[in-house]
């Protein structure tokens, strides 16, 4: 169980914020549009309550994750206050860090040839 | 339709983002709006009405669990969230538990799925218990809860003065004492003075009747509530004068100027004079129990007027550190003072302090209020018990399934649990939809407030009513959870050998005499008490006014002094408008008077009775000759004041029976009786006529001494037009506006009312409390049915077999309803009789607060006991029945 590991960074990323960060990768959002970006990525597999998505996003920047920003010029609002929060280097290297870790558990994944079997039936 | 079904969700869950601190609210509250309705319209969309659901079920468990979560945080303090092992423990244990917790939830979900029925009476008695609690409490918490919006409200006192020599309380402040209390009370940091008028805005169109108050210059800062732009009064703008400046309420500067900043500065006309706007007050400010328009400074400074003169209402702040009886003692001590500094108007005169909510609640609210809060609390006990027995009911039949889970290896703790878990999840839905109830239950309480009620008193479904609606859903949960759960986590694997039969039989059926007795003994509480205070509503209602109050109604008019500066003017203006009006197509009688019954404005003055050494105190009305007609009088003895006593100084005066009876000898002639003029250099007024009592102050309320005197006396400006019509007083309307405005354009109208409604208005705080009584009066006594139905039936069912050997035996079917009849009739009775302890001991605490209810009334409690037995008869009966419609083969074939 990767769980069980004591070294602090190695310790994999709840799959919310993994999802939370993999979001904002590529540009800065505000909290609904990183909900309805998750919802597409995961087929609604991930459905990020309100309550979780901003307690979330609170425990992200206090973990200097993640930060908020001034919102993009131009950037839609849909009429209301939005904040926009943007990656940081330190959620960049933690974002980096389990999506290697996510490729070591594939390549045992092949190694082990899970899912072969399943092909031909 | 979807924009409103959007409306609707968004106000929900609004409610439940309630949940959140204020702080994380303000924050973040609209963004998680938009983020859950985003949610919903997918879900919606992916898996239409199921997803709908299930959004709400997931994004409301989400908004609780965050807030609580949040909450929970914000107690223990930021420096509780900085320790990272210690945090990341505890958070694993919040997973593990969370996990058993979803399992439980799963099984029971899937179990009550199962039983729909069951699960669904079980939600609703409860919502309707919850509900009608929510929303009593939404009273309660806005009249007694909800801090007066003030900056340290505590602090606020009102001060009035009392003479205990006449008699009086609750009287207007000299402005010459309350400013010698402020210069030497210590325990008062500060006083500010003011007093209410009627003014017209001129210049702005039609002429508007303007509520204005005139306040002393530390008036806003005393309350802690400054203008939000300008500035307060200075105190150089103080006096007769001086005060050519204005302070404007938001909604007035909202309606009258859309809110214009450019305001400031310029000057509005009021009352034919030019004042300049200097500041605007915050929205939704609230002035004690007074709604003025505007502020205008006191047109007086104190030694203006001599230390007789009361008519300042005063409000003070204690000094930090100081308590109210401390206040109390010194202000007594001042006024002993006083007294002795000037005898001639001070002597007998005290100070009364009381808290400023206290004041401006009156004497009744709170007692009602509480009243109300135990009555819907029995009706929630009643809920309760009745759940609980239906848990009992339907866990007895799953008493195989739960031995099944023992014989597998459930632990009892588990099976507890799970027990109380169900009890939770029934306990918040139920709780949930108590909440949705209550969002109109309270509404339909409010509207039914009388109208009187100062808008300073705000009701809401706010922070502490949800925290108190989650407080009961749990004590509920507690109440109706815990018995089964200890009951059934009982059972052995015996269960499984008779079909669950054995063992707990006897003690379930001792539960089930328990529920009998208390249904009944609350039940019988309740419909005294509701019984009570209906007849006594239904007494005031038929009560002889003394006046007719059908196709009647007032108008407050008030002649301008720039237009009508003389009692010449006045009294000119007066006579042709009632002339006018008089002769306005469907128009029966007019008269005019300073103050209607039941407008709530007291006059009380002292006469001297020729022939007496004592000054008399007696409520004085100003009656122009058509009043008495307009109003329906009846003249006992002698004559009612005429139309000839309003113009030369013919001095008359009437007087009602009460008058007759409190101050004259029986063997004195009223109409013999004549008053001591107030100037001495005028003959004494005779007495002419007796009137019958007339309610003045209040349909609660005895009617006082009263004297009536002509205008002729005294041309009072401001007056109360009274017109009786011949059909609905709608029709005549326009013909009396024509003939007001036929005598001065430019006259406004204000408060037109039919004494029918004001009458209504005046039953209405009684009404509130009696109608809500009898709703809960009837709730219990359907609870009551309901429970000793349940459990009678329920009994009744465990015997089947019993009758059927009984019946195979020759027993007839009327024997065996006897039996379950009488058994279950016996636990009645014994309910019947401790309800009738408990409800003379609730009910002498009633009469106590309610004036005037008389307690023990030995027709309502016959009555009630009566109709409770009866009720309780037919529960019994209905399963009694049942049971013995059972053939006996049947009945053995389910051995």
């Amino acid at each position: 169980m990767p769980g069980g590991r004591s070294q602090k960074d190695t310790r994999p990323l709840k799959a919310k914020w993994f999802h939370i960060l993999l979001s904002l990768a590529d540009r800065e959002l505000h909290g609904t549009a990183i909900m309805e970006e998750v919802l597409q990525r995961t087929g609604g597999a991930i459905r990020l309550w309100p309550g979780a998505l901003y307690g979330a996003l609170g425990d992200m920047a206090e973990k200097e994750l993640i930060h908020e920003v001034e919102p993009p010029e131009g950037a839609p609002t849909e009429g209301g206050k939005r904040r926009f929060y943007a990656i940081t280097r330190k959620g960049r290297e933690a974002l980096a860090r389990e999506v290697a870790h996510m490729e070591d558990l594939v390549l045992e994944a092949r190694a082990k040839r899970v899912g072969e079997d399943l092909q031909g039936a | 339709m979807r924009a409103s079904g959007e409306g609707w969700a968004r106000r929900v869950y609004r409610i439940l983002l309630r949940a959140y601190p204020r702080a994380f609210r303000d924050e973040h509250g609209e963004e998680m709006e938009v983020t859950f309705l985003t949610l919903l319209e997918w879900e919606g969309r992916r898996r239409g009405l199921v997803g709908r659901a299930d959004a709400w079920l997931s994004g409301g468990g989400d908004v609780l669990s965050g807030g609580i979560r949040r909450r929970l945080q914000r107690k223990a303090g930021p420096a509780a969230n900085r320790g990272p092992g210690k945090r990341s423990n505890a958070s694993k244990g919040v997973v593990e538990m969370m996990g058993t917790l979803l399992r439980d939830v799963r099984t029971t979900v899937r179990g009550l799925y199962r039983r729909p029925l069951f699960a669904l009476t079980v939600i609703l008695t409860l919502a309707v218990g919850i509900g009608a609690n929510a929303s009593v409490f939404t009273l309660v918490d806005g009249l007694l809860i909800t801090p007066l919006p003030y900056e340290d409200p505590q602090e606020l006192v009102t001060l009035w003065e009392e003479n205990t020599e006449r008699g009086w309380s609750g009287v207007n402040v000299s402005p010459l004492n309350a400013r010698d209390w402020g210069a030497r009370a210590r325990t008062l940091e500060d006083i500010a003075t003011f007093y209410r008028q009627d003014l017209t805005l001129t210049g702005e169109g039609q002429p508007t009747l303007l509520s204005v108050v005139r306040a002393s210059s530390n008036m806003f800062d005393l309350l802690g509530r400054p203008p939000v732009l300008g500035r307060g009064f200075a105190e150089e703008e103080m006096g007769v004068g001086r005060d050519g400046v204005v302070i404007l309420t938001q909604e007035f500067w909202q309606r009258q100027f859309g809110g214009d900043q450019a305001i400031l500065g310029r000057t509005i006309e009021i009352q034919g004079r030019s004042r300049v706007v200097v500041g605007i007050l915050p929205a939704r400010f609230r002035f004690l129990d007074e709604e003025p328009e505007v502020f205008l400074p006191l047109d007086l400074v104190p030694t203006d007027h001599g230390r007789g003169e009361h008519f300042l209402k005063a409000i003070a702040r204690l000094s930090a550190g100081a308590g109210i009886d401390e206040a109390r003692a010194e202000l007594d001590q001042i006024a002993i003072q006083l007294a002795d500094e000037y005898s001639d108007t001070n002597g007998g005169w005290t100070v009364r302090v009381s808290p400023a909510r206290d004041d401006m609640l009156g004497p009744t609210a709170k007692p009602a209020a509480l009243i109300l809060m135990v009555a819907v609390g029995f009706v929630l006990l009643m809920v309760c018990v009745n759940v609980a027995n239906l848990a009992l009911a339907r866990g007895e039949h799953r008493t195989r399934e739960l031995a099944i889970r023992t014989a597998l290896g459930a632990g009892r703790g588990r099976m507890i649990r799970q027990l109380l878990t169900e009890s939770l999840i029934l306990g918040f839905l139920g709780g949930g939809l108590g909440l949705f109830l209550a969002n109109w239950g309270y509404r339909g309480v409010v509207a039914t407030l009388p109208n009187h009620t100062s808008p300073i008193f705000q009701f809401g479904l706010d922070g502490s009513v949800l925290a108190f609606t989650l407080a009961l859903t749990l004590f509920s949960v507690l109440l109706f959870g815990t018995v089964p759960a200890l009951r059934f986590s009982r059972f052995g694997i015996g269960a499984l050998r008779d079909g669950g039969r054995s063992g707990q039989s006897s003690s379930s059926s001792r539960f089930g005499n328990v529920l009998v007795v208390l249904q009944t003994a609350l039940a019988l509480v309740l419909l005294v008490g509701g019984g009570l205070l209906m007849k006594r509503i239904s007494e005031i209602k038929a009560q002889d006014l003394g006046f007719d109050p059908e196709n009647t109604f007032t108008v407050r008019i008030a002649p301008p002094s720039s237009e009508y500066p003389e009692a010449e003017d006045l009294r000119a203006f007066w006579n042709a408008l009632e002339d006018r009006v008089a002769e306005a197509p469907g128009v029966l009688a007019v008269g005019s008077t300073q103050a209607h019954p039941l407008m709530g404005a007291t006059w009380v003055r002292s006469v001297q009775i020729v022939g007496q050494e004592q000054e008399r105190s007696t409520r004085l009305t100003y009656a122009s000759g058509g009043l008495f007609d307009a109003l329906g009088f009846r003249t006992v003895r002698g004559r009612p004041l005429q139309a000839q006593d309003d113009d030369a100084p013919s001095w008359a005066a009437v007087v009602n029976e009460a008058f007759v009876r409190s101050y004259l000898t029986p063997d004195v002639d009223p109409l013999t009786t004549s008053f001591g003029n107030p100037f001495d250099t005028m003959p004494p007024i005779p007495i002419v006529g007796v009137i019958q009592d007339v309610v003045e102050q209040g349909v609660d309320q005895t009617p006082e001494p009263a004297l009536y005197l002509s205008f002729s006396q005294a041309p009072v400006r401001r007056r109360s037009l009274v017109i009786r019509t011949i059909g609905s007083p709608a029709e005549s309307l326009s013909n009396i506006q024509e003939a007001v405005w036929s005598v001065d354009p430019k006259i406004p109208l204000d408060r037109m009312e039919t004494l029918r409604s004001q009458v209504d208005a005046q039953v209405g705080g009684f009404a509130v409390v009696a109608n809500l009584m009898a709703v809960f009066a009837l709730l219990s006594l359907f609870l009551g049915a309901l429970g000793i139905y349940g459990v009678t039936a329920y009994a009744a069912s465990r015997r089947t077999s019993e009758i059927g050997v009984r019946m195979a035996l020759g027993a007839r079917r009327g024997d065996v309803v006897r039996m379950v009849v009488s058994q279950g009739g016996r636990k009645a009775i014994l309910g019947l009789g401790r309800g009738l302890v408990l409800t003379f001991v609730l009910t002498e605490a009633m009469g106590s607060v309610l004036v005037g209810v008389e307690t023990r009334d030995p027709f309502v409690f016959l009555l009630v006991t009566v109709v409770l037995a009866l009720v309780s008869l037919l529960a019994l009966w209905i399963p009694a029945r049942r049971a013995s419609a059972v053939g006996p083969m049947a009945a053995l074939d389910q051995e």
